[in-house]
């Protein structure tokens, strides 16, 4: 096996260790499929998803202008805050990591790491390249990286509560 | 292949384009009662380019394939007190009927251009007849030679058939999963970062199976094949 094979691999034992369970290749196609279902996605849109009644918008420009130090605590906070949620309001159910075109994960909550950076993580939540959606399996409540836009969607009402409440990022729009 | 977005706006395209299929078809048919069903798609598409729906309203359609080429069709049916259905018609004739349900929304599995007679399902009532049309399934990808890409892509091919080059990210030399149905399907499928830039869109697609390298400058929007890319090893011996 190939040094990268090799890494790659054990990126995924680490993380299938900390909870994170990779989505095979029907599983993956079944849950794009039900999103793009459930919020009407595509790269063409200019939204690229149709956002529920409520959600609130983080632009995400002036962390990309940041340095290092700053993404890592920013990207910290985020995980911190949305791991929060989804430990709180579904405990037990099997969640979605969904990174269109990218190796994508089932997780359940109560299961992840509990270290404080919550490592091993799939990839950063800073929208810059990747859609990126982390969700409820009915995507009713969970976060959208919108990198077109380079923000990031909170969507469904507890959710968008939660994150104005824990997130320290001033959101730049909020919809009711 | 993905496609989204109002049918009337791209109307007048789709009715050229599938009037020149069912034309060529018609042409090239011996069967006399297949004539007659080609020339009555014929006339139905003359009248759908014709007729705007009776409500104004857009059928909403997007397609995506992978192992079920699907259509998925939402409709805004607020202002109707009925269930509606699509009849739905392709080049040979009826392929079936779907009902959309109480959100607005049906699917099917075809992927290819579609007539749909949209109606009410207790009145009969017509809401109008839409073309359903691909705009990207049917055109070929573009190719580009190695040495008209830009320099940086064209050193990062060069490099990954060396010994010792850098991996950007976590997802650089991981598995690119084609989810978009912009690729071939059923590749096996790696992707590769051109620099660690952040924000640099340009990607490297390599697909293990045939060897065939394609570039994207747009993550993932549109693709293109690289002619001749494996000038310094063979392909199967790629590490990744």
């Amino acid at each position: 096996m190939s040094d990268i094979s090799e890494r790659q691999s054990q990126r995924n034992r680490l993380l299938e260790q900390a909870g994170w369970s990779c989505l095979g290749k029907s599983d993956k196609k079944q849950v794009f499929t039900d999103f793009v279902k459930a919020r009407e996605f595509s790269r063409k849109r200019e939204e690229a998803i149709s956002y529920p009644a409520q959600n609130v918008h983080y632009d995400m420009k002036l962390v990309d202008s940041t340095g290092q130090d700053v993404q890592t605590q920013i990207n910290h906070s985020i995980r911190r805050a949305v791991i929060g949620f989804f430990r709180l309001k579904f405990p037990d159910e099997k969640c979605i990591w969904l990174d269109i075109n990218h190796p994508s994960y089932e997780f359940t909550p109560s299961k992840l790491s509990s270290s404080e950076s919550l490592e091993p993580w799939p990839v950063p939540l800073i929208p810059l390249v990747d859609f990126i959606v982390v969700s409820d399996r009915s995507f009713s409540q969970g976060l959208f990286a919108n990198p077109k836009k380079t923000k990031l969607v909170v969507f469904g009402s507890d959710f968008v509560n939660w994150m104005l409440e824990k997130f320290p990022l001033i959101p730049t729009e909020i919809a009711n | 292949m993905f496609v989204t977005g109002s049918l009337y706006s791209r109307k007048s395209w789709v009715a050229t384009e599938l009037f020149g299929r069912l034309i060529n078809k018609l042409f090239s048919e011996g069967n006399t009662m297949k004539k007659f069903t080609l020339m009555a798609a014929m006339f139905a598409v003359l009248l759908a380019f014709l007729s705007n729906s009776s409500y104004g309203q857009e059928l909403e359609v997007s397609a995506f394939s992978g192992s079920h080429s699907t259509l998925l069709y939402s409709f805004d049916s607020t202002n109707i007190d009925e269930p509606v259905a699509l009849d739905l018609y392709d080049e040979q004739g009826f392929v079936e009927t779907v009902v959309m349900d109480s959100m607005g929304l049906a699917e099917s599995s075809f992927s290819q251009l579609l007539i749909a007679d949209v109606y009410g399902t207790e009145s009969g009532a017509s809401l109008g007849t839409v073309i359903i049309g691909s705009d990207s399934d049917e055109e070929e990808m573009e190719s580009t030679d190695l040495y008209d890409l830009p320099d940086a892509v064209q050193q990062r091919i060069l490099e990954i058939q060396g010994p010792g080059f850098e991996v950007h990210h976590p997802h650089d030399f991981g598995t690119f999963d084609n989810d978009e149905g912009l690729l071939p399907e059923d590749g096996d499928y790696t992707e590769i970062y051109v620099t660690g830039q952040t924000g640099d869109s340009r990607r490297l697609v390599f697909e293990r199976g045939s060897g065939t390298l394609y570039y994207t400058s747009d993550h993932y929007e549109s693709f293109e094949e690289v002619e001749n890319p494996w000038t310094l090893t063979d392909p199967s011996q790629l590490p990744f």
